[in-house]
């Protein structure tokens, strides 16, 4: 058995696990807090649409990292590890993004449930709203990029 | 292109003239009314809580009828019958008070059913000595021990399903413990006609509700017809008339309407108000503003306005942000597949169609243009659609070629473009800022606070350029040097003593931090380019799984359309987000001081209500 392509993909995994948790968990806050101002005001529904998708985006990035490091270790394409030594590599490449993903996301899903009471109170003020939550996106697109370029660069 | 300023407007008429000059006013369209407030004018306060009650009704109605109407005839520029809206939810209403009534009904007969062929009343009257009980049985009960409750007693099973028992008792004495033991639930009723009867009965009344309620259907479906009498714009409009007439100062002859007209058309509007007295003044502090731009940069005015308007200081900085904001957008969804869309979409709503949103629309339009062309660049048409199609189903591979990089090869040149794009932003940020703090003649604070940065950034720029031509790197040490002691040197020159002032200074240089955050935060530029494009990979890889073979070309049409429309979505909508942000977070942060107030003519829905036109 290669434990090297096990560890690579243990890496994909908690890439897309972790993330996707993160948003799962992010958007779902935003859409209960968004679902209570539908009930009273449904024509609100395409301005809450934004905050309820924003913390999305983290379980996306997981998604590409995932797919990279697949793309790479021979099961989309490229060769299989060539040992422990490689895929633990490629583990750590995968590390910043579930770590930074999760979180991100889930922090970015409270900001998200309080912009939906900004859209609730004041309507016209929702792209204040949405700024504040792409403040906390940063960190995941940052988290994006660092796993992004170890997993390019380890194969060359 | 420019800032409109305002000028103050009063006009002084005689009581008589105050319709025709309302009516002039709003066709103009170009006066903001403003609440007239001189000593021993009167206001009338005429309440528009009717016509927003009406509004109301109006917006049910549509909502209601569109159910019934195939065909949505355009309501923006209808007329607005009260009535209408007022039959219509009344009608809705009597409709839906009959269903509520089937359904009743219904839940009754299901009642009933189980029952159905037990052949005497349910409410038989019991004689002095028989007595009669109708009800359900667990299914656990035997037959035999319901043949046995009493020696005086005779049980005729109704119906029988997996879990109950129907039956109806008939016997002397007092059973009731014994039935209480075996879990016998009484279903009493004083009904005097068999089940069936009463069943049969009740079906008539739910057909006859039924004729009824397909009555008022028909009834609703040819009121849906004059759907475009349901148009809430001539109620706006009196919404709005009615706001402007509590507005008015008035005294026992003569009305005073207060309020601000953009510059540029002040004598237009002065020539247009016959029979009155004009007077147009210098604006106050307060005065609101609108902007002025072409068919560039005006669908970008309503980012600016929902950051803030500017304030007196500021200039116009569409026509700059424009340029910026389509640029990014583009790199942020770079795919010329996604880029044409918008374009054909966007162009035909907002140049041909001309849509209600068509600001919105035009924005999309050059985003779309900008995101063909960094589609190109990158080499991405839906993602790798091309060589995804040619290599399933044609055997051999031909690839799209960027016309520039591709992203997920070399990541590293296309960050340090993105960071470099963040760069230039930045300084033409703080360039702008230097621009307005010398219109406002604040020498010193353009060159201290403002100049020594953006030498301190440039200096850095041309060091690292410096890495290509030698000579350029003792160049931008100089000049970042340069900038490095004015900072020192100035920024605590408010401070007496000489110490202080210089620690002031050393201490300034920390805000070095925030310029490089700023700028690293254009990475995700880079970053959501990939995301788009990587995505869409992911999307034809699924979709060629199925291989050379009809049921693949299907698997992968069907996944090509639901994959790229989600994948569209989201990445639009994380461009507009991001876009956005860098425009209010890191661009407008440096320059752009906001605060005005926005220019809202009277006479808003004039020109959309077609009883003008």
């Amino acid at each position: 058995m290669n434990y090297g392509l096990f560890i690579a993909m243990l890496g994909a995994a908690i890439a897309v696990g972790a993330a996707g948790v993160g948003s799962a968990k992010g958007v779902g806050m935003a859409s209960e807090a968004a679902a209570g101002v539908i009930t009273e005001e449904p024509e609100k529904f395409g301005k809450l649409l934004v905050l309820q998708l924003l913390p999305g985006t983290q379980g996306l990035y997981g998604l590409i990292i995932g797919v990279m490091v697949l793309l790479n270790i021979g099961i989309l394409g490229g060769d299989a590890p060539s040992g422990i030594q490689e895929g633990l590599t490629y583990f750590a490449a995968c590390l910043p993004m579930a770590i930074g993903g999760f979180f991100s996301a889930v922090s970015q899903g409270r900001v998200c449930v309080t912009g939906v009471h900004i859209v609730a109170k004041r309507p016209d003020e929702s792209s204040k709203a949405i700024v504040s939550a792409s403040l906390v996106e940063l960190y995941a697109l940052l988290a994006f990029i660092v796993s992004f370029l170890m997993v390019i660069n380890i194969g060359a | 292109m420019s800032i409109v300023r305002m000028k103050k407007i009063s006009v002084i008429a005689l009581s008589s003239d105050c319709e025709k000059l309302l009516d002039t006013l709003e066709s103009l369209g170009a006066v903001q009314i403003n609440s007239c407030e001189f000593d021993g004018v009167q206001h009338t306060n005429l309440s528009p809580a009717a016509v927003e009650t009406q509004i109301d009704a109006a917006k049910k109605a549509a909502e209601i009828i569109k159910k019934f109407s195939k065909d949505r005839k355009n309501i923006e520029g209808g007329r607005s019958s009260p009535e209408l809206a007022d039959e219509i939810l009344e009608t809705f209403s009597k409709k839906q008070r009959i269903t509520d009534e089937i359904g009743k009904i219904k839940l009754n007969v299901s009642a009933f059913r189980n029952y159905e062929s037990l052949d005497v009343p349910m409410g038989l009257k019991k004689s002095e000595r028989v007595k009669f009980k109708t009800g359900v049985f667990p299914a656990s009960v035997t037959e035999e021990e319901l043949r046995e409750i009493s020696p005086l007693s005779y049980t005729e099973i109704i119906k029988k399903t997996q879990s109950k028992t129907y039956v109806w008792i008939m016997y002397m004495g007092d059973i009731t413990g014994k039935l209480l033991d075996l879990g016998f639930i009484e279903e009493k009723s004083d009904l005097t006609k068999t089940c069936k009867e009463r069943i049969s009965e009740l079906n008539g009344k739910i057909r006859e509700l039924e004729n009824q309620a397909s009555e008022l259907d028909e009834k609703l479906k040819s009121l849906a017809k004059r759907s475009d009498e349901l148009s809430v714009i001539p109620l706006l409009r009196k919404t709005e008339r009615i706001e402007a007439e509590n507005k008015i100062g008035r005294t026992e002859k003569t009305v005073i309407i207060d309020g601000y007209v953009p510059e540029n058309i002040a004598e237009t509007v002065r020539g247009e108000l016959t029979g009155a007295y004009v007077e147009l003044s210098e604006p106050d502090d307060d005065a609101p503003v609108t902007f002025k731009n072409g068919v560039f940069a005006s669908p970008v005015e309503d980012i600016t306005a929902t950051y803030s308007m500017p304030s007196k200081n500021d200039i116009d900085p569409n026509s700059i942000m424009a340029f910026f904001y389509y640029l990014f957008f583009g790199m942020m969804f770079s795919d010329a597949g996604y880029g044409l869309l918008m374009v054909i979409v966007c162009g035909y709503l907002g140049f041909i169609k001309k849509a209600k949103n068509m600001k919105l629309m035009r924005m999309f339009f050059f985003c779309g243009i900008s995101t063909t062309f960094w589609g190109v660049m990158y080499g991405s048409f839906f993602g790798n659609a091309v060589t995804s199609v040619t290599e399933t189903f044609f055997g051999n591979a031909v690839a799209l070629k960027p016309l520039w990089i591709d992203p997920t090869g070399e990541p590293l040149t296309l960050l340090i473009f993105s960071i470099a794009l963040g760069f230039i932003q930045i300084t033409v940020g703080l360039c702008i800022k230097f621009y307005m703090l010398i219109r406002q003649r604040k020498i010193a604070e353009a060159f201290f606070d403002t100049g020594t940065w953006i030498l301190v950034l440039l200096g850095i720029a041309v060091y690292i350029l410096g890495m290509f031509a030698k000579p350029l790197s003792s160049v931008g040490i100089a000049m970042a040097g340069v900038g490095v002691a004015g900072l020192i040197l100035t920024q605590g020159r408010d401070k007496k003593n000489i110490i202080v002032r210089l620690f002031s200074g050393v201490i300034s240089l920390y805000d070095i931090t925030s310029y490089v955050s700023d700028i690293l935060s254009y990475s995700r530029l880079m970053a959501l380019g990939l995301s788009t494009g990587v995505i869409a990979q992911v999307i034809n890889i699924l979709g060629s799984l199925g291989g050379k073979s009809v049921v693949g070309v299907i698997m992968f049409a069907l996944i090509f359309v639901v994959g790229h429309a989600m994948n569209f979505a989201i990445n639009m909508l994380g461009a507009y987000v991001h876009t956005n942000r860098l425009q209010y977070v890191e661009f407008y942060s440096k320059f752009y001081e906001g605060g005005g107030k926005k220019f809202v003519p009277f006479g808003k829905y004039y020109k959309m209500s077609s009883e003008n036109n």
